[in-house]
């Protein structure tokens, strides 16, 4: 049947083949804004509240969060934490013990900007950087620190 | 009213989403998704003059539906792609 053109629900796309669309776009000059999904990158970004900003990658640090293809066609928004020539491996703040790992050439795109609760902050920005420095690498501390994030969450 | 300037329409993972290729910073937070009939309209009137009534027409000519439901749908169609901001009055 027919439906009506007006009538259009929400949709959501497979994460793969969506983010292979992302790529092509910012590899065309665009910068791309997207909901985060997940909570991986807790507790500055959280699921489906927030939004992040992403733009071409250029020369990326340790320190620095980016949409990254880990195998062909999985995609993760983390935070590098080393780079050995062309090995990078990747983080996500909200995860204590798993890592990821790829090459120079999977980053598929920089941080611009970060949405959190409507509140936009620059990837250059000091409130991002001092975060960024101050949100702990070690597990047990972040393990305490994440634990403690859920419970507040829940009484809120 | 006519489809506003930078508004694009392509097919990713199979669904028809409005992307703004003008614009430096695609908002998919935003993203304006069409479905079977409205990406259709869209197609017919893309870089064209157009009116509800000119919409209904084109689904009473693709469609079976008769006039009455197509106007009601055009009409609806278009407001809602104004208020969007993807068509201009």
């Amino acid at each position: 049947m027919r439906q009506a053109p007006h009538k259009t629900a929400s949709v959501e796309l497979p994460n793969d083949k969506f983010l292979k669309e992302v790529r092509t776009l910012i590899a065309a000059g665009h910068d791309v804004t997207l909901r985060v999904r997940g909570v991986s990158m807790r507790p500055f970004l959280e699921d489906r509240r927030d939004q992040i900003v992403l733009t071409q990658p250029g020369v990326v640090k340790v320190g620095d969060a980016v949409l990254a293809e880990i195998a062909p066609g999985k995609y993760v928004y983390h935070r590098i934490i080393s780079i050995e020539g062309d090995k990078v491996t990747l983080r996500g703040d909200g995860n204590v013990y798993g890592t990821e790992q790829c090459r120079l050439a999977d980053v598929a795109a920089a941080t611009k900007e970060l949405i959190r609760k409507g509140r936009s902050y620059s990837a250059q920005g000091k409130a991002w950087r001092y975060y960024s420095a101050l949100w702990p690498s070690w597990s047990f501390a972040r393990r305490v620190l994440l634990k403690l994030y859920r419970m507040l969450k829940l009484y809120k | 009213m006519k489809i506003n300037k930078g508004f694009e329409l392509r097919e990713m993972c199979g669904e028809h989403i409005i992307i703004g290729t003008g614009v430096e910073n695609i908002d998919f937070s935003k993203v304006i998704s069409l479905n079977e009939s409205a990406a259709w309209l869209w197609r017919e009137v893309e870089g064209k003059e157009f009116t509800p009534q000119s919409l209904a027409a084109l689904l009473m000519e693709q469609y079976d539906v008769d006039e009455a439901t197509a106007l009601a749908d055009a009409t609806a169609l278009a407001a809602q792609w104004v208020s969007v901001g993807i068509v201009a009055e």
